[in-house]
């Protein structure tokens, strides 16, 4: 008698399918919109002749399930910025989509998009403190601002990558980085550096969580709502956990006498 | 005014670098950041502005970068985010800041509200901006011949 369920083993998930969730994950966790991944994978598989394809994509998983086959999960858990990440694996996908390559080939090719053209940490610094002395500036600062702001976006930077490779949770990195943020700024109000409060905002913009704001705005017009819910209130989290923090070192030396104008 | 524009072309172009972009692309975004900034900047001087300056400096980064985005075969992301940051309205969740911690409730509660319309201005902004402009270029370019 024929058994109902016919079990895994005479249902294996193929290779094509497990390759293609891992790009949709790859895309999500450099922070892709949720139309673009659905989208790379629908064209994916479509380059691959999988048939009645269905895919499922929020912010923290992605469902992938083609006729005949078993569906494959994947859990996004750690969600960063990396457009070189999202570039190279749309540009793969367009690729693939013109002329096909074997399974085999494409999982080496996205191997090699996802380490793609990754600036070295150390140049991150220099990067965020550029940013944070431009800022600086526009804010209405003085030249006299420049030196505290450029050490301020560094400074925020390197705690920021030191918490997120420690595996501190996100929102929790973004309030110590903010809390150490606001120190430049503190330190030139007490050696005498009037209206330090462009530095202060020089410092903590290097945090900003101006991706999800993006995301969760393209998400909203595509009718993702779900995911641009989840990344609004991703956003309004990250900026509470930057005034928190940002408050905090500010409130201790208000506390204890500091001078602040 | 000029030298303004110019550093938030420089802002762009950094947080650019920051979020891993490189090549031509990084180019563009400075070049949208400026010219946004710049078009912001003399809306700002109107009388009671308010708002509007945030506002139709996302339409144009929002407009541009979906054109850039065409041009280049792109995703749209990549121009938006850096040149969007300048426009986050850090100032005022600063001032909002600072008067919580003196105690000034009100103005306080001013500033953080003010700030967070700001952040719907340039939320309305973009999504406006795209939203108009995808399915024209869509139309124009090659119709949608990388749909499935």
């Amino acid at each position: 008698m024929k058994p109902i369920s016919s079990g895994q083993s005479e249902n294996p998930v193929p290779k094509v399918l497990t390759v293609i969730a891992d790009a949709g994950s790859a895309l999500l966790a450099s922070g892709a919109e949720v139309a673009r991944v659905e989208d790379t994978m629908q064209r994916l598989a479509f380059a691959y002749h999988l048939k009645s394809v269905e895919v499922i994509v929020f912010p923290t998983a992605l469902f992938i399930n083609a006729s005949g086959m078993n569906t494959v999960i994947r859990r996004i858990k750690n969600r960063g910025v990396n457009l070189a990440v999202v570039r190279a694996i749309n540009q793969l996908s367009r690729d693939v989509s013109q002329n096909p390559i074997a399974v085999e080939e494409l999982e080496n090719r996205l191997a090699e998009a996802r380490r793609t053209a990754r600036y070295r940490p150390e140049a991150n610094l220099l990067f965020a403190g550029i940013g944070a002395l431009a800022i600086s500036q526009l804010m209405g600062g003085r030249p006299v601002d420049l030196l505290p702001a450029l050490i301020g976006g560094a400074l925020t930077q390197l705690v920021r990558q030191w918490l997120r490779h420690m595996g501190v949770a996100n929102g929790v990195a973004d309030m110590l980085a903010a809390a150490v943020a606001v120190v430049p700024a503190v330190a030139s109000a007490y050696w005498g550096i009037s209206y330090p409060g462009s530095i202060l905002v020089a410092g903590i913009m290097v945090l900003t969580p101006g991706l999800l704001m993006t995301t969760a705005v393209r998400d909203g017009i595509q009718g993702d709502v779900l995911s641009a819910a989840a990344r609004i209130l991703e956003a309004l989290l990250s900026a509470g956990a930057i005034a928190a923090g940002a408050s905090l070192t500010l409130y201790m030396y208000l506390a204890l006498g500091g001078r602040w104008t | 005014m000029i030298v303004r524009a110019l550093l938030s072309g420089v802002t762009a172009v950094a947080f650019g670098l920051l979020y891993q972009v490189s090549g031509s692309t990084l180019i563009i975004s400075g070049v949208i950041g400026t010219i946004s900034w710049a078009l912001a900047g003399l809306i700002m001087h109107f009388p009671n502005a308010g708002l509007l300056g945030d506002f139709v400096g996302a339409i144009i980064v929002g407009g541009m970068a979906e054109v850039a985005a065409r041009l280049k075969h792109e995703p749209a992301l990549v121009f938006v985010v850096p040149s969007i940051i300048v426009f986050v309205p850090g100032d005022l969740v600063y001032q909002s800041m600072v008067a919580f911690l003196k105690d000034h409730f009100l103005s306080g509660m001013q500033s953080g509200l003010t700030a967070l319309m700001a952040a719907g201005a340039l939320s309305i902004g973009l999504a406006l901006a795209t939203a108009v402009l995808r399915p024209m270029l869509r139309g124009r370019w090659g119709a949608g011949k990388h749909r499935v």
